[in-house]
């Protein structure tokens, strides 16, 4: 098929490639507080258009990058430099579902929930739940490797996609599965942020829905102890299906939209989310609710019902959109630390936070110790972005501090990309930059992302405007 | 260039500030999920109008064409989290480009006015019906077939022990759709209710004037609406104008949708009701999901006499949108192959029963996918429930 990307620049402007201005303000956001500067934007339907706008970005020295629903929050889909935006989202097919032997071959502009929702009537899901999910590109998942609530039996998207297409950044296609090559190039291309080139077919692995569920929510008188809980549970070997924390001001704001029945006079309140057998269920819930009252629970609900479970679920999801009821603008943080060192952060983040008198909330998968601070503010006010820069900075410092790491799930992208010293020794950075230029050696596929300037060779612009840190 | 900053000073700043850009909304919006781009999204919206009343970008042929395409189902306003009052930032939007380009929308303005005023509708009416006889007007026409013989209203005789309901009759909904209205009063009439009907007097509610952003005209007609001096219960069998005349009334006046009001009258029907074999399908009109919330009392009212099965698409929009589909048909198209795709599956899935209803409660949705092919009869819920009343199947069978 011909995708029409043969004519000159000049000619294309009201055609397979959008250039207006409309449309390019829009492509050049994500949800993340950057803004970049696309020079056009296209929609290819089938790999070989993808391939077509791949070569046609080459031809005229332009570089690239590739776009799902935009709902990234580390700047990761913003395009630099005039970058050619190639939009998957019409790329939406679910080309073939084999029940047997539980896979998909899905086409990246697929919605993550959109997968679930065709395969339950087999009874089977995609287990990677960003809460995201009903928005977020199957794509997005694999360039970001997303995590979700219940990532934490499950294990992220690199567990759960077993074969990749991808029109790699010379226009070639090759097909990546941990079998048929050496190395498992697979492995590598997951979570590589849109720098090794373009998924345009994911073959995923699909899990069978759990027969039984249990989902409790309780409170508790203080963050520290609900932290402590969530070491516990651990410690006595369950591994919940999810485990997952919110503190009051988040409880609050959430509760007036969802009415979940959350315990609003707690300081922080978990969701443990326990599946499987009957009879392991039982046990498991049994278990939880000995553990978390010797912490010193002050409430304990078990949803009676479906409706009940996904309510709760709907509020967990929702809560950062939630935010806006509070304030305008929020900036929502992702780095993760040591499980038994959850209470000694928080309190710090607490603390950041009153230093540049900003508002916190903590929303987070607890389970696997992934921070999710949300600092709220308006960006109208003089002087906030700075002090909201600085509180960031400062939380990733103590998490790394702590013994974390920089990003639990939303990836590295534009946000993080300066901080990558503060965990990775200049070696570390240079063997990384080397696996780029095996996929990428002229570095046209989302250029200025994760790697920090200098590490390599091809990463030599300024940050857009608007980006932070 | 040069940039106008006198764009969409009506919107408020609180409303634009609600949104943060989560993009939560993307798949509950028809016009994203059929073309996957920014620029057709409620978020792509908000930022185009945030910007254009910034002064940040001009309004340009396709800020234009991205409002224009919005059909204002209002789906995105439930899934929002941030509580994003849309319909306060899109309906000042669009009716101030109405406003200051008279003319863009001439043919628009003069369809709308033919038929929501009583006399050129019936005029119109007319020559559709005799076009259609003459076998003149496409079948896809989304007009539904007309007939000669217009069912009468025979109400029964006023009776001071009984409450009285005022049947809002409306416009295109009196004229094409007179049997809903015959069925609903059946089913009032047999809950006990004395009915009277609207008619004349209080004409069109101005709710598709609203909807394409006509706000001058649909102001006057809320204000005729307003004038008689009556204070009875209002009952609308159309989700469109409900919504749309409990704005109106803000409170002043109860108005209660057909099946708000049948609901509360469930355990009666129950006993009313006859238990029927076949199974109906629900598509659920916008402006009653989510605009009034209104979503499992047609599924319970059902249930009472069919057996239901729904639609899996979390209630997106069909296309019609009031006069959407006659201002912007390709997409509006494009969206209904969307839902015809939907309904298809359910109808063809192995699951499911044979399905031999599809009920809607709205004229703008009923008549729109009548001009699609579906395999199954397209009717009012009220319809099937007024069929299902023990009193009606006294004399033998279903109809």
């Amino acid at each position: 098929m011909n995708f029409g990307l043969t004519f000159e620049y000049s000619e294309e402007m009201s055609g397979v490639v959008h250039t207006n201005t409309a449309e390019l303000f829009l492509v050049g956001q994500d949800a993340s507080n950057m803004m970049g500067s696309p020079a056009g934007v296209c929609y290819p339907t089938t790999t070989a258009e993808v391939q077509e706008a791949v070569r046609w970005a080459r031809a005229k020295g332009m570089t690239f990058i590739a776009r799902g629903a935009g709902t990234g929050l580390a700047g990761g889909a913003i395009p630099t430099d005039g970058s050619l935006v190639i939009c998957l989202t019409k790329m939406n097919n679910i080309r073939s579902i084999d029940v047997h032997k539980r896979t998909a071959w899905v086409e990246p502009g697929v919605l993550n929930a959109d997968l679930s929702r065709r395969t339950a009537r087999d009874g089977l899901h995609f287990a990677p739940d960003p809460s995201s999910q009903q928005s977020c590109t199957i794509g997005g998942n694999v360039a970001n490797n997303s995590g979700g609530p219940h990532c934490l039996s499950e294990g992220v998207t690199s567990a759960h996609i077993l074969a990749l297409e991808v029109v790699l950044p010379s226009g070639d296609v090759c097909i990546l599965d941990a079998e048929s090559s050496l190395f498992d190039l697979r492995g590598a291309f997951i979570g590589s942020e849109g720098m090794f080139g373009i998924a345009t077919a994911i073959e995923v692995r699909l899990v069978q829905n759990p027969p039984h569920i249990s989902t409790m929510v309780v409170g508790f008188a203080s963050v520290h102890e609900g932290a402590m809980a969530v070491s516990a549970i651990i410690a006595h070997g369950i591994i919940p299906s999810a485990l997952e924390m919110m503190d009051a001001p988040i409880t609050r704001a959430v509760e007036e939209y969802v009415h979940a029945g959350f315990p609003l006079d707690a300081a922080a309140m978990l969701i443990v989310e326990i599946d499987g057998l009957e009879n392991s269920v039982l046990d498991g819930s049994r278990a939880v609710k000995d553990i978390v009252s010797r912490f010193g629970a002050t409430s304990f609900q078990v949803a009676q019902s479906q409706g009940e479970r996904a309510l709760i679920w709907k509020g967990r999801k929702t809560a950062f959109g939630a935010i806006a009821r509070i304030q305008p603008n929020y900036y929502l943080h992702d780095t993760v630390v040591p499980r038994k060192k959850l209470a000694e952060v928080l309190s710090q983040v607490s603390l950041i936070a009153t230093e540049e008198h900003l508002q916190v909330m903590n929303v987070f998968h607890a389970g696997d110790g992934n921070l999710h601070p949300i600092l709220m503010f308006d960006k109208r006010v003089d002087g906030v972005m700075d002090r909201v820069h600085r509180a960031g900075a400062e939380i990733v410092r103590v998490s790394l501090e702590a013994g974390g790491v920089l990003s639990g799930e939303h990836g590295i992208g534009l946000e993080k990309r300066d901080f990558m010293r503060w965990m990775f020794t200049e070696n570390d950075l240079l063997f990384q930059q080397k696996l780029r230029s095996a996929f990428d050696p002229e570095g046209i596929s989302n250029p200025h992302k994760v790697l920090p300037r200098g590490s390599g060779c091809s990463d030599m612009s300024s940050i857009p405007p608007g980006s932070w840190i | 260039m040069s940039i106008d900053h006198s764009f969409f000073q009506l919107v408020q700043e609180e409303d634009l500030n609600t949104c943060v850009n989560c993009g939560l909304c993307l798949p509950h919006c028809p016009t994203y999920r059929v073309t996957g781009e920014d620029l057709y999204s409620p978020r792509g919206r908000i930022n185009l109008i945030r910007s254009v009343k910034h002064g940040e970008l001009s309004l340009t042929k396709e800020v234009v064409h991205a409002l224009d395409t919005c059909i204002q189902c209002m789906g995105c306003e439930p899934a929002c989290p941030s509580g994003v009052q849309y319909h306060a930032i899109i309906s000042p939007a669009k009716a101030e480009m109405h406003s200051r380009w008279k003319w863009r929308d001439i043919t628009l303005r003069c369809g709308l006015y033919v038929v929501t005023h009583m006399r050129s509708l019936r005029i119109f009416t007319l020559a559709v019906l005799l076009a259609q006889k003459l076998k003149m007007v496409p079948k896809k026409m989304p007009v539904p077939a007309l007939s000669f013989r217009q069912p009468q209203f025979h109400l029964e005789d006023e009776d001071a022990s009984k409450m009285e309901v005022l049947l809002f009759t409306g416009c295109v909904m009196d004229a094409w759709y007179r049997k809903v209205h015959i069925d609903t009063i059946t089913l009032l009439e047999a809950l006990g209710y004395s009915v009277k009907v609207s008619g004349d007097e209080y004409g069109c509610c101005g709710a598709l004037h609203e909807h394409a952003g006509f706000a001058d005209s649909a102001a006057r007609m809320q204000k005729k609406i307003q004038r008689p001096q009556s204070n009875s219960m209002m009952v609308v069998n159309s989700a469109g104008c409900s919504a749309s005349l409990k704005n109106t009334f803000a409170g002043s006046r109860t108005v209660l949708d057909i099946n708000e009001l049948l609901f509360r009258h469930i355990t009666d029907l129950q006993r009313l009701l006859v238990r029927r074999t076949e199974t109906v399908l629900i598509q659920e009109p916008c402006h009653l999901r989510h605009v009034q919330g209104i979503s499992r009392e047609v599924k319970e009212l059902l249930e009472i006499a069919f057996t239901v099965a729904q639609l899996e698409d979390d209630g997106l929009c069909c296309g019609a949108g009031g006069s959407f589909s006659f201002s912007q048909p390709t997409m509006a198209q494009a969206v209904r192959d969307r839902k015809i795709e939907e309904i298809d599956r359910v109808i063809h899935s192995n699951s499911s029963k044979t399905i031999h209803y599809l009920a809607s409660a709205n004229p703008g949705c009923l008549s729109f996918l009548s001009g699609a092919s579906i395999d199954v009869e397209i009717v009012h819920p009220v319809t099937l429930l007024a069929q299902s009343l023990i009193s009606q199947n006294s004399t033998g069978g279903v109809q």
